[in-house]
């Protein structure tokens, strides 16, 4: 699994993956590459990590999974639902707050 | 993952399965994990495969970038909506199991006497009329015997 997350990355993979199906959709193998790439490969995840976080966002709505027949296999696609991009709006601005609120706090410490 | 190739790291996928199971997660988003984090395995071979590995490297770099067993489960575990009804409300399939089972033995009498209706039928009408034959029969004696019918 490489490098460990630290604690406070819950909700990242949440984001990133409505992030990157927002776009187009995707199934978890090329999701799981789009996230190394667009991170550059800052965030490390056990890949298989992303299923549960794909399977809980579709129960709750926030996507849908098609399965298409590919190159003779069946792939799952995700896609992001209405819901779905409400959710991203929401953890956008919850993101941009607290990031800005420890750019802040980091700020101010260094100048302390 | 039974009917999977062989030469999948099917131990690795079965202890998953039973880790799942055992942890309440519903049958059919247990198979579909599965199925999905299988394909993830073979598409992740495939690429070191590619990249000049051997079968088995490509077979232990595809489990490693997978994530351990353990990982897996405990984030698969860590979602209450992916557990079966079952797991979560243990007392539903018992009250169920109660009502069925008190139904059933309320039942059993009523449908004993629909589907056996035209034996019972048959032994209503020849009861009664052994106890018309049986009553002509006493009257016949009596008149016999007393001279009259007795009232």
């Amino acid at each position: 699994m490489g490098k460990t997350n630290p604690p406070f990355m819950t909700g990242v993979p949440e984001l990133l993956v409505l992030r990157l199906l927002s776009q187009r959709e995707m199934y978890g193998y090329e999701l799981v590459k789009s996230v190394r790439v667009v991170t550059s490969e800052a965030i490390s995840l056990g890949e298989g990590v992303i299923y549960p976080v794909l399977h809980g966002l579709e129960k709750a709505g926030a996507l849908t999974a098609k399965r298409k027949p590919v190159n003779g296999r069946t792939r799952v696609y995700y896609e992001v639902t209405p819901l779905g991009r409400e959710r991203l709006e929401r953890l956008n601005s919850d993101w941009d707050r607290i990031s800005a609120g420890v750019d802040s706090a980091l700020g101010e410490a260094g100048r302390v | 993952m039974s009917d999977r190739p062989a030469s999948a790291p099917a131990n690795e996928f079965r202890a998953l399965r039973r880790e799942l199971v055992r942890g309440g997660v519903a049958p059919a988003m247990v198979t579909r994990t599965l199925a999905e984090l299988y394909d993830h395995y073979e598409d992740l071979e495939s690429e070191a495969l590619a990249s000049g590995c051997s079968s088995a490297e490509a077979s232990a770099e595809a489990m490693q970038r997978l994530g351990s067993g353990r990982v897996l489960a405990r984030e698969v575990l860590s979602h209450p909506e992916f557990q079966s009804w079952a797991f979560r409300w243990p007392w539903v399939p018992a009250v169920l199991r109660h009502f069925v089972m008190l139904t059933s033995l309320a039942s059993v009498p009523v449908l004993v006497v629909v589907s056996r209706g035209p034996v019972i039928v048959r032994w209503c009408v020849s009861t009664g009329l052994a106890m018309l034959i049986t009553g002509a029969l006493l009257l016949l004696l009596a008149r016999l015997l007393i001279g009259r019918v007795p009232i």
